[in-house]
């Protein structure tokens, strides 16, 4: 090889000679069980960025039946001598769920989990996880997902969303609600059943931190019954305890009677309780009776929904869909 | 001896009336590019040099980026200067309600102008790296981004032992590192640790930048 050729050869700059901030950011697109097997065993350069990754997001279906408990292990005596690690995972198996918030070894460090996306996973058991004594995820918990498929009834649901929308959530902040109710119980068959909210109480102790929350469309097994919440309800009851809310999308919200957006001009909360909203998509469910007063029910949330004191631009949505 | 481009005008045809002020930047091999507010405003290295400097007509010196790299860079910048700017995002503002602050971000997002323009960089020949590098020092975000995106891609997927392949990327010696006694037990992964001695090819060096 001449000179020449050689100096160029040795001169050409390789991915490890990536300054640790860029390694990272290429880091960034990947969850961290991959990260972990696949440059942990590279060499201790790349050993050491992940190990001291302070954000570390796992999709537990990523991670083959064989070696789940290891890396738990691994991941659990890495955890425990990092404490600023910002730790967000997503499940989708009850047995994986109940090994990491049931099992001595591992629940405190993973109770210090700030986002947690689940599913396959039953309401009693997620109650007892977020605020059994143990692990106290009400404590930590910043965003939480249900998604495609949870166990319970509709009462669950109900106790469920009020024990989250309560200030004993200390720090949550996102609340996603979308997934099949599946049957863990006698559940009744009706068109649709209403969420309640009866356990929320309003007063100052019940206020949440929620920024936003989603109530997505929520049926129960293979049948025609789904979840929905009276207009009425959402504004005198639920939105009250969100003073920091600046999200609200619902699937699907009903007017009690035609009189409730009628009245144009009625005030059922004080406007105080709107001025941080910054986008508001609401499904309305309307029958066969009620196809005529589409552009009344719509002029009225729009109303309703507007602003005028508040420094944000209120983005607002209405969409129908008929019963 | 430091040699003109005409770098402003080969996307676009913009005229310096069109576009404002033209300013000059050199590359480190002394070659200068003329670009337009369009370009400078897409890095953040440039705008407050020019800022700083009150330039007129003396070339910007970016020491860190060669002529061959700073051509392409500057071509980027004249296809996208007409782009529609992001708004400003707030770091604790979580506008988008979907989307999870905690989860991986996409990398699969790559416009087709961009995959192209990617393309002419290599891993072989480095010059990958270099436009990451150079994207990094010059402030160029969206650029930076479309050279992560493009590593993430090329590694989604892959074994580790893939990846050392892909990339070189050089062992711990023998009883250092993750090959320490010490170290061995409890390792990630079931790929071996030290390099084969019978492999064929040189063995990529400990990497100075980063001892």
């Amino acid at each position: 090889m001449s000179e020449r050729k050689r100096q160029k050869t040795t001169t050409l700059t390789k991915f490890e000679q990536l300054p640790n901030e860029l390694l990272l950011i290429c880091f960034d697109y990947f969850d961290y069980y991959y990260l972990y097997e696949t440059f942990s065993s590279l060499n201790q350069h790349f050993k050491n960025l992940i190990q001291y990754r302070t954000e570390i997001y796992l999709n537990m279906k990523l991670i083959p039946n064989e070696k789940f408990l290891p890396f738990c292990s691994q991941l659990n005596q890495l955890i425990t001598t990092n404490h600023n690690y910002s730790l967000s995972i997503r499940i989708n198996n009850n047995y994986r769920f109940n090994s990491i918030f049931q099992d001595n070894l591992f629940n405190e460090n993973f109770s210090r989990i700030k986002s947690l996306k689940i599913t396959n996973v039953t309401v009693s058991t997620l109650l007892s996880i977020i605020f059994d004594g143990k692990t106290n995820l009400c404590h930590t918990l910043e965003r939480l997902s249900l998604f495609d498929k949870i166990g319970g009834t509709f009462q669950d649901i109900d106790r469920l969303c009020c024990d989250l929308i309560s200030s004993k959530m200390k720090l949550l902040k996102h609340l996603d609600l979308n997934f099949i109710l599946y049957s863990t119980g006698d559940n009744e068959c009706e068109e649709y059943v209403d969420l309640e909210f009866y356990g929320l109480s309003i007063g100052e102790k019940s206020f949440s931190n929620l920024e936003t929350i989603i109530i997505g469309y929520i049926p129960y097994d293979d049948t025609f019954t789904t979840s929905k919440l009276s207009f009425k309800r959402l504004i005198k009851r639920v939105l009250p305890c969100m003073p920091k809310l600046k999200t609200l999308m619902i699937n699907s919200i009903y007017f009690d009677t035609p009189d409730n957006y009628r009245q144009e001009h009625k005030v059922w909360v004080s406007s105080s309780t709107k001025t941080n909203l910054k986008l508001v998509k609401i499904w309305v469910d309307v029958n066969a009776n009620e196809q005529r007063d589409k552009e009344k029910m719509e002029k009225y949330l729009q109303n309703y929904f507007t602003n005028e004191n508040s420094t944000f631009k209120t983005t607002i949505k209405i969409f129908f869909v008929h019963s | 001896m430091a040699t003109t481009a005409e770098a402003s005008n080969t996307t676009t045809g913009n005229t310096e009336t069109a576009t404002g002020k033209m300013i000059k930047i050199q590359s480190n091999d002394g070659q200068i590019f003329e670009v337009d507010q369009g370009v400078v405003e897409q890095s953040s290295t440039i705008k407050t040099l020019s800022d700083l400097m009150d330039v007129g007509d003396v070339p910007i010196p970016l020491p860190n980026v060669k002529a061959s790299i700073l051509g392409p860079i500057v071509d980027f910048c004249n296809h996208h200067k007409n782009d529609q700017k992001p708004e400003p995002i707030d770091e604790d503002d979580d506008d988008d309600p979907n989307k999870d602050i905690y989860e991986p971000k996409r990398s699969d997002d790559i416009c087709e102008w961009d995959l192209n323009f990617i393309k002419q960089f290599t891993v072989p020949e480095g010059t990958l790296f270099d436009i990451i590098m150079a994207a990094n020092y010059l402030g160029i975000k969206t650029l930076l981004a479309v050279g992560c995106k493009t590593i993430a891609n090329m590694v989604r997927g892959k074994s580790s032992t893939e990846v050392r392949e892909m990339f070189n990327i050089s062992y711990d010696p023998p009883g250092e590192g993750i090959n320490a006694p010490n170290a061995i037990e409890g390792q990630a992964g079931t790929v071996p640790t030290t390099q084969d001695a019978n492999a064929t090819g040189p063995s990529p060096q400990p990497d100075p930048m980063n001892q």
